[in-house]
């Protein structure tokens, strides 16, 4: 199965886990940290995903405060790592 | 102004979006020293977007690529020059270990194709060179004057000491003629020469002791680790109040001067020439002031 991860729990960061999916079940994100940010958080992940066309995987956003340019580089540091896992 | 030049690691959020808010002349992005080389993917992303996307009050911005030895520096330089592009601040490269003057025309070079490629104005890009071998040192003049590019010089610190063959003191006496050399080269190629970061970040004293001396030798700045070294660095750059109005004084009537037709003249006593002008105009700049506006 493939994984990536990127970002840190530091305060202002977040942690970005990608994990593989079977085929054809789309994305799915669970978001713990800053519930209350949920829906700019959705809306994010969404468009990053969308821009690297990447499917099929759970997307695990561990927030602790990230901007969103903060989240934005750690998802496509985490799409990026996730596409040349070979596992 | 390059009084102080904080370092901030390339691949901490927290602190690449507030560093400017302590207020240093200059921000460096590191993406080299403070990112572990399997994070250097990330950092670069962070620092790209970081930069594209925010301001930085009145900071200078550059960034710290890794060495022309490694495998990450052109793809530091493609991030680098992406948010240049939507960011023109974003304009200081600085060149960890620049061993000679081939090397920083092999980093010119490569800088001209990027402001090609995201069209910037060629020359957009300058570099800052960290002199980090008793070679580099030796070399000096040779590296500061390879490019039109090159604006400054900075003797390396623990890399340096390694290659002396010592470890770095707390007084650092054994780059004392380090210093003398860069500072030598510096000033007849035309750069600034600013000062490696005091290590020990919770000795302001001896930071304040140290920043004097490289004051009296010169200098124009120095690298900063912590935001608590900023206010000490900048206290001891700034000209006294005493040196504020003689150098208003000397300005003025040299002004005055010129515009009487007159080849020279007298302040408190002494003749004033064109070096203790220029060195008054200088020292009013490091007051926050303008010189040409202090004359009106």
């Amino acid at each position: 199965m493939k994984k990536a991860l990127a970002g840190t729990l530091e305060s202002s960061d977040c942690c970005v886990t990608l994990t593989e999916k079977n085929l054809g079940s789309g994305l799915s994100l669970t978001v713990s940290g800053t519930e209350r940010f949920m829906s700019a958080i959705t809306e994010t992940v969404g468009d990053v995903a969308g821009s690297f066309g990447i499917s099929d995987v759970d997307i695990f956003v561990q927030d602790r405060g990230a901007l969103d340019v903060v989240l934005r580089s750690r998802l496509e540091a985490a799409i990026l790592r996730y596409e040349t896992d070979e596992a | 102004m390059r009084r102080t030049m904080m370092y901030l690691p390339g691949n901490n959020p927290n602190m690449l979006l507030k560093g400017y808010l302590f207020r240093p002349d200059g921000l460096i992005f590191d993406l080299e020293d403070a990112v572990s080389a399997n994070q250097k993917d990330a950092a670069r992303i962070l620092v790209r977007n970081v930069l594209s996307s925010q301001s930085f009050g009145d900071c200078e911005v550059s960034v710290r690529i890794n060495a022309l030895d490694t495998e990450f520096w052109r793809d530091d330089l493609c991030a680098v020059g992406a948010a240049a592009a939507i960011n023109r601040r974003v304009n200081g490269i600085r060149m960890p270990k620049a061993e000679s003057k081939e090397s920083v025309i092999a980093l010119d070079d490569t800088l001209s194709e990027l402001e090609d490629k995201n069209s910037l104005p060629q020359g957009h890009f300058k570099i800052f060179c960290l002199l980090e071998s008793a070679n580099a040192v030796w070399k000096a003049y040779d590296i500061a004057t390879a490019s039109r590019r090159v604006t400054g010089l900075t003797p390396g610190g623990e890399d340096l000491a390694a290659d002396l063959r010592t470890t770095r003191s707390r007084e650092e006496s054994e780059l004392d003629w380090i210093r003398k050399m860069i500072l030598v080269a510096g000033r007849a190629a035309g750069v600034d020469v600013l000062d490696a970061a005091y290590p020990l970040i919770h000795d302001l004293e001896g930071l304040k002791k140290q920043t004097e001396g490289i004051r009296q030798l010169g200098f124009d700045g120095k690298s900063v680790l912590h935001p608590s070294q900023i206010q000490v660095i900048h206290d001891v750059f700034t000209p006294s109040a005493t040196d504020i109005e003689k150098s208003l004084r000397i300005v003025r009537a040299a002004a005055e001067a010129t515009k009487n037709g007159q080849g020279a003249v007298a302040v408190d006593g002494r003749l004033v020439d064109v070096p203790v002008i220029k060195r008054a105009m200088y020292l009013l700049t490091l007051a926050g002031l303008d010189a040409e506006e202090a004359v009106l």
